[in-house]
């Protein structure tokens, strides 16, 4: 049995060792860290910096002040949020359009890119795989503005359809029932194509002896398609999966802010648009303090999601993200 | 050699990537400024800043007082602009002078952001100086509980909204607008209106506008309100104008009754009820027309005639309506701008030096002074105006011709409600400055009879943020709610508007009133 100074003695050696090999490492492959200096500058930067920055969600923050000199207030601002009567209603809203977002939108992509995969006919491939991918690079308010258009309820085609078959004209864009089947298509217009090319990647890297020897056991194309390429594509279906589930509370607020008006608030306004207007619409003094109290709470039970579905994935399909 | 070839590419293209992020990071102009003591730089919304650049009379001020102002472009929205402000105030990057709002200026003016501009007024400001005295509700406005000054609110003209009207539809519909006095009579005319072109014309809804629909509490006598002895709905914000309306205000029950009424029989535009059409589909709706009547801007009855009304139809003829009366006959007075705008206020960095300030302030007390009124009010005398034979001033130049000039183009323009400088405000020549159309209308409505009086509030820091976090969700919830018993998606009866007013309670507007009328308290009585 080693004595305690040993033990010390021993962890030592191996941090000096540790030490000398990360040295040894850095020189040897100096080129490459050379090369991770600008991303890993950006990462610090622009992602793990201002995370420290959520500080001020325990001061009353003020920008004159800074985080140094600002009053700190302990957990006041988390308080306030439980105590906020209105709080229930976006986490409500948010949470039915984060669900909403993953039950509907997320197995599209894989449904049209098992599909797609399919079509034998390369330019049909390749030309609906580039016409799904092109609503990704439209901005929010062109496409709300297109969707504002069709939907009019004086002069859109959608409602001059429903006035000519004899029924009166609905004016979509003002009714809450409407707000998310309305969002949640938008989301799938301009997302479905860019995620279904994730998997249609993922699909070029089964082997394709696998397929042969499926179909030498008898598998039709649905067989080899329920089980072969799905079963292939599940870790990219999972990671994806799993960052959707971290982007649960994240919203798209820009889309949320373009169809926004005072006929939808019960259902469209959510965790987003409500800091918003507090820290950056304020009628009065900004409460940026509070604003970021409420997108800490938000950030942790994403986080603890993305845990909850790591460890899922890991127990129930033997693959996860980290 | 071409391992270390490869060494100074990578660390070349290190180097940029590193160079590009530092550049992000900077910020524009700092707070330097210019040193000569013969101008100073001043951050402003970048609206402003282009009207300012088109003015004729401006760029006489800045060559008599030998002053020149650099500009900093804002953001177009005030919001942003004050967003920016905070920004600039993080980054330690505030140019000499920044457009600001009242409650910033009275938070980081203590915190030593914003100069005591008090006791630099006295030494150099002797005509502002002169107008703080002669006017007591400025001078609580702008002066802190220690006596300091921190930024100088811009006076603004009064003004209220006007409800503009074609004309000649109303004669075709056979429409007499002099007989409209009480709300019954104009929903009486809406309904003729909806007969006569309605008939063939399924989009077309005589009364329509731009932004929130809520803009007819005055009519019915529950607008917003504030006094020494109580507070009624949310009055913030610019709401004891726009937007203004008090739902624990017994004839607030009348007004949701009327509203609906009108929505039911499609005499108002349900897209605009809704909150889904934008400006531009309601200036389209005047100018094609699918409406006839409107409550908005004073100004902007003449604004169609300016703007293709007579082109889309040789007949157009906008007019200018009679405010409405109760049925008594007793004028139904309308919300009105503030005479001190708490949401454009001038304030100067704590850290330029003495010399910048006293430019800044030379600048601003020239608008104060004679001179310096008659400029900004009617120009140059024999370019822009002349003395009539009883001392009177009368423009020379034309209103329409002047402001119909290309943006971007040197005009005289006398629109004082927009910032400038921050300076005193000539009512009477700011109403002279229209069309005659406007000019008429302003002479006949804008009088005391029919005027409420706004009132600018000051807050504690506290209470701002209190304030703004409560007014974020019910104003909200009240336009949503108020917008549902418009529309027939919430059943009108006395019980459900009792339980509505019940809600908004809870969700905070009372305790947004008790702010409210704290604030008026102390800025007003104390």
């Amino acid at each position: 049995m080693p004595s305690k100074d040993n033990r010390r003695d021993g962890a030592t050696v191996r941090e000096e060792s540790f030490l000398r090999r990360a040295i040894r490492d850095i020189g040897k492959n100096r080129i490459l860290y050379l090369l991770m200096i600008p991303g890993f500058a950006m990462l610090v930067l622009f992602k793990i910096g201002p995370v420290f920055a959520m500080v001020i969600s325990l001061q009353d923050y003020s920008a004159a002040q800074g985080v140094l000199g600002s009053r700190w207030v302990a957990l006041d601002n988390y308080i306030r949020v439980f105590k906020d009567p209105y709080i229930l209603t976006i986490v409500k809203n948010t949470l039915i359009l984060a669900v909403l977002s993953i039950v509907v939108v997320f197995p599209l992509p894989i449904i049209f890119s098992l599909f797609l995969n399919e079509v034998r006919r390369k330019w049909v491939h390749s030309a609906v795989q580039a016409l799904s991918f092109l609503p990704y690079f439209i901005s929010a308010a062109v496409m709300v503005s297109i969707t504002y258009t069709l939907l009019s309820p004086s002069y859109g085609i959608v409602n001059e359809v429903i006035v000519a078959c004899g029924g009166t004209a609905i004016n979509f864009m003002a009714k809450p029932s409407w707000f998310r089947p309305i969002y949640v298509i938008l989301e799938i217009w301009q997302t479905f194509g860019y995620s279904s090319i994730i998997y249609l990647a993922s699909m070029t890297a089964i082997d394709l002896e696998i397929y042969e020897a499926a179909e030498v056991d008898g598998a039709n194309r649905w067989s080899k398609m329920v089980h072969v390429t799905l079963p292939s594509i599940l870790p990219s279906v999972i990671v994806m999966l799993i960052i959707s589930v971290g982007n649960i509370f994240t919203v798209n607020l820009d889309r949320i802010l373009l169809m926004y008006n005072p006929s939808v608030y019960p259902t469209a306004d959510v965790i987003q648009t409500y800091v918003y207007r507090i820290a950056f619409q304020s009628t009065g003094f900004p409460d940026y303090s509070y604003g970021t109290s409420v997108n800490v709470l938000k950030s942790l039970i994403a986080f603890a999601l993305v845990v909850g579905v790591n460890k899922l994935a890991a127990k129930f399909a033997e693959t996860r993200l980290f | 050699m071409k391992m270390l070839k490869r060494v100074v590419m990578l660390t070349l293209v290190a180097a940029s990537v590193g160079a590009v992020l530092l550049t992000g990071c900077q910020g524009g102009q700092g707070a330097a400024g210019i040193k000569s003591g013969k101008g100073y730089s001043m951050f402003m919304r970048s609206t402003y800043i282009d009207w300012i650049k088109e003015l004729k009379w401006y760029d006489e001020a800045e060559k008599r007082t030998g002053i020149h102002v650099e500009y900093v472009r804002g953001p177009e929205e005030f919001a942003d602009c004050y967003s920016e402000v905070d920004q600039r105030i993080i980054s330690k990057n505030l140019p000499d002078a920044v457009m600001t709002k009242l409650t910033q200026t009275n938070v980081y003016g203590p915190q030593g952001v914003f100069a005591n501009l008090a006791p630099y007024i006295k030494k150099y400001a002797p005509n502002l100086q002169a107008y703080i005295d002669a006017n007591p509700d400025y001078r609580k406005l702008v002066t802190s509980p220690d006596g300091a000054i921190y930024g100088l609110c811009k006076e603004t003209p009064i003004f209220a909204d006007f409800i503009g009207y074609r004309a000649d539809q109303f004669a075709k519909a056979g429409v007499d607008a002099s007989k409209i006095k009480t709300v019954e009579d104009f929903t009486d005319a809406l309904r003729a209106l909806k007969k006569h072109f309605g008939k063939d014309n399924r989009n077309y809804y005589p009364l329509c506008g731009r932004d929130s629909v809520l803009r007819f509490a005055a009519w019915f006598g529950c607008a917003s309100s504030i006094s020494a002895e109580k507070s009624g709905g949310v009055y913030i914000n610019g709401h004891y104008k726009d937007g203004s309306f008090d739902i624990m205000n017994e004839d607030a029950y009348a007004m949701m009754q009327t509203m609906n009424q009108w929505y039911a029989e499609g005499l108002i535009n349900p897209e605009w009820v809704a909150g889904t059409t934008s400006e531009a589909d309601w200036e389209s709706a005047m100018l094609n027309g699918n409406g006839s009547v409107f409550y908005d801007y004073y100004n902007r009855a003449e604004w169609f005639m300016e703007n293709g009304g007579p082109n889309s139809d040789p007949d157009y003829k906008m007019a200018v309506l009679d405010f409405l009366e109760d049925g008594k006959g007793n004028p139904m007075k309308v919300t009105t701008s503030l005479k001190y705008n708490d949401e454009v206020v001038t304030a100067v960095n704590a850290k330029v030096s003495e010399a910048t300030i006293k430019a800044i302030l030379k600048f601003i007390d020239y608008f104060y002074g004679k001179d310096g009124i008659i400029l900004a009010n009617y120009g140059v005398e024999g370019q822009s105006f002349k003395l009539a034979a009883d001392g009177s001033k009368e423009f020379i130049v034309d209103y329409a011709k002047e402001e119909a000039a290309a943006a971007g183009d040197k005009r005289w323009s006398f629109l004082s409600d927009r910032l400038t400088v921050c300076k005193p405000v000539d009512n009477v020549a700011f109403f002279k400055w229209n069309a005659p159309l406007i000019s008429e209308a302003a002479g006949r409505l804008l009088v005391d009879k029919n005027l409420l009086k706004s009132y600018t509030l000051k807050f504690s820091e506290a209470d701002s943020k209190e304030l703004s976090n409560l007014v974020a969700s019910v104003y909200a919830a009240e336009t949503a709610g108020m917008v549902t018993f418009i529309n027939g998606s919430s059943k009108l009866t006395p019980k459900s508007w009792a339980a509505f007013q019940d809600t908004m309670n809870k969700k905070g507007l009372r305790r947004i009133e008790e702010i409210q009328h704290e604030a008026f308290v102390t800025t007003y009585t104390k």
